[in-house]
């Protein structure tokens, strides 16, 4: 196995560990809400959504920290442990694109549980009845909003990590910037210096165009940051 | 036979001659002892050869292959320094199992005879062990590693005597029966000289010295006696250190001793005494203002 798939597979996996937390939670405060939901004032149980649009937010920030974490947490040790730069960067962008994967692919699993249990019993935990193309463009976005997500926090950390903190704080103006335009892009009402911009609903290929060439553009740029990144000590 | 070449190496930060123009070859089965004073560049020297940085200029080949970022020499160098352990909450087994993973040459058996050796908690967390326990925590790891090049950069802080002791004791060992190259950084020059095969000497980011131990030792004499007699002794001599007291007089010189002279200074009734690597380290090295401390 050539070593950026081993250190791939082991980022993937140590991430995962790390997802499951997400994913036990988030099933943990569905059904918490769904049981006990009607207790807080204004909630309806009944407009619970499918694990799908439920855990969108979360899982994006749950992918910024994981992208976050994956500079200080992971290049130091690996590089010491006689790994290069390249398989860390090789490793890290597949580990993550695996993440992206599963994370909608569980929770698809989920909601295919839930579609079951609506079906042939009386409960109904917020299963959204989608028609499969409607949940086939849920996860395509789901996919490449995390992804996004992902490699963002991995950039506000590489600047960081190579530059001072001040250089840090532009890394993080970047990212907030690239991330409200991919909330534009998909329906997000944003609201700069009190002027707000709405795209309002637009088609899948074009939203997803424009969140892949953020995604694509952060792959090249945090790999020319890191090719010859000095190692913190 | 593992060679590492470092030629007409530098490093530079902005304006700042951090490493100017380094050349020399290290050979497996070798200890070397890298010696500075606090600043002077071993740490940068260190990390370049551990590809923990690019070089500015310059090349560091291991066996003819550039090191930085190729994955054979990469997974060939060990790099133990003092790291920083307050937020490692993995336990010592944990992070060395994961240390292990990626170093080919890695011996578990060895580990687990140096863990016992230097009695680690294999269940605790490696950021509550003592510094001398981390300490104890990364020489394990780099000894045990089996890299043909192993650097360690003052890994005994917080270590006790006895603790030194084994550390010393296993690079003796190792290099008997698992030859490789090993480079130790220290302040402990007394300590450890015992353990160099070849002393490199940094100065302001130079090389002023790499020698085999036993020739630069030999180079440093003490020689004691009247006043006078002295003066016309050291002449044509590299001095390197004087001492005045009433009418005796002490000279450090730097260089062999002819036959002839010693003979002479035998004569003249004047003590010749060896000096150590510790006395040539610290004259060699000496600043201005070096005197008035």
């Amino acid at each position: 196995m050539s070593r950026h798939w081993e250190i791939a597979k082991d980022l993937y996996s140590e991430k995962l560990k790390w997802a499951l937390w997400l994913i036990i939670g988030s099933v943990i405060v569905k059904y918490g809400l769904y049981m006990f939901g009607d207790l807080i004032e204004g909630f309806d149980s009944t407009e619970l959504s499918g694990f799908i649009s439920f855990t969108s937010n979360p899982a994006r920030i749950f992918m910024l920290i994981v992208g976050l974490l994956s500079t200080y947490v992971f290049l130091t040790f690996l590089v010491q442990s006689g790994i290069t730069r390249r398989d860390y960067y090789y490793g890290t962008l597949m580990s993550a694109i695996g993440l992206s994967l599963t994370i909608p692919s569980i929770y698809l699993v989920l909601e295919a549980i839930e579609w079951v249990l609506y079906t042939f019993t009386p409960y109904n935990f917020g299963y959204t009845n989608l028609s499969s193309s409607a949940l086939l463009e849920e996860f395509v976005s789901y996919v490449l909003i995390i992804l996004f997500y992902f490699m963002v926090g991995w950039f506000i950390t590489i600047g960081f990590y190579r530059y001072n903190w001040i250089s840090g704080l532009l890394f993080i103006l970047i990212a907030v910037i690239s991330g409200m335009v991919i909330g534009a892009f998909w329906g997000d009402e944003i609201e700069i210096f009190g002027i707000s911009i709405n795209l309002g609903s637009l088609p899948l290929l074009l939203s997803s165009l424009v969140t892949i060439f953020f995604i694509i553009a952060l792959t090249v740029v945090n790999r020319l940051l890191t090719r010859d990144i000095k190692i913190k000590m | 036979m593992d060679m590492l070449e470092v030629r007409n190496v530098g490093l530079t930060y902005n304006d700042f001659v951090a490493i100017d123009d380094l050349t020399f070859t290290l050979e497996q089965g070798k200890t070397y002892g890298l010696l500075g004073r606090n600043g002077a560049g071993k740490t940068s020297i260190l990390s370049l050869i551990a590809a923990f940085q690019l070089q500015t200029k310059g090349t560091i080949k291991l066996n003819k292959a550039s090191v930085f970022e190729n994955p054979e020499s990469m997974q060939k160098i060990s790099f133990v320094y003092d790291q920083d352990y307050s937020e490692e909450t993995e336990k010592v087994k944990k992070l060395l199992e994961a240390t292990k993973k990626y170093r080919p040459y890695f011996d578990q058996e060895y580990a687990d005879y140096l863990i016992k050796k230097f009695k680690l908690p294999l269940n605790k967390p490696v950021k509550n062990l003592s510094k001398g326990m981390q300490s104890a925590f990364n020489v394990t790891v780099g000894l045990a590693s089996r890299s043909p090049i192993t650097i360690f950069d003052e890994s005994y802080l917080g270590m006790d005597v006895p603790t030194r002791e084994i550390f010393y004791e296993e690079i003796l060992k190792e290099q008997g029966e698992n030859p490789r190259i090993i480079i130790l950084s220290t302040h402990l020059v007394s300590e450890m000289d015992h353990l160099f095969d070849e002393v490199l000497v940094v100065h302001k980011g130079s090389l002023i010295v790499k020698e085999q131990y036993e020739d630069l030792i030999s180079k440093g004499v003490h020689i004691t006696g009247n006043e006078n007699s002295i003066n016309k002794f050291i002449q044509g001599y590299k001095v390197i250190h004087e001492q005045k007291l009433g009418g005796t007089k002490s000279a450090l010189i730097y260089g062999s001793l002819t036959e002839q002279d010693r003979e002479l200074a035998k004569k003249d009734g004047l003590q010749l005494n060896p000096a150590t690597l510790q006395e040539l380290f610290t004259h060699l090295t000496k600043e201005k203002g070096d005197e008035d401390e």
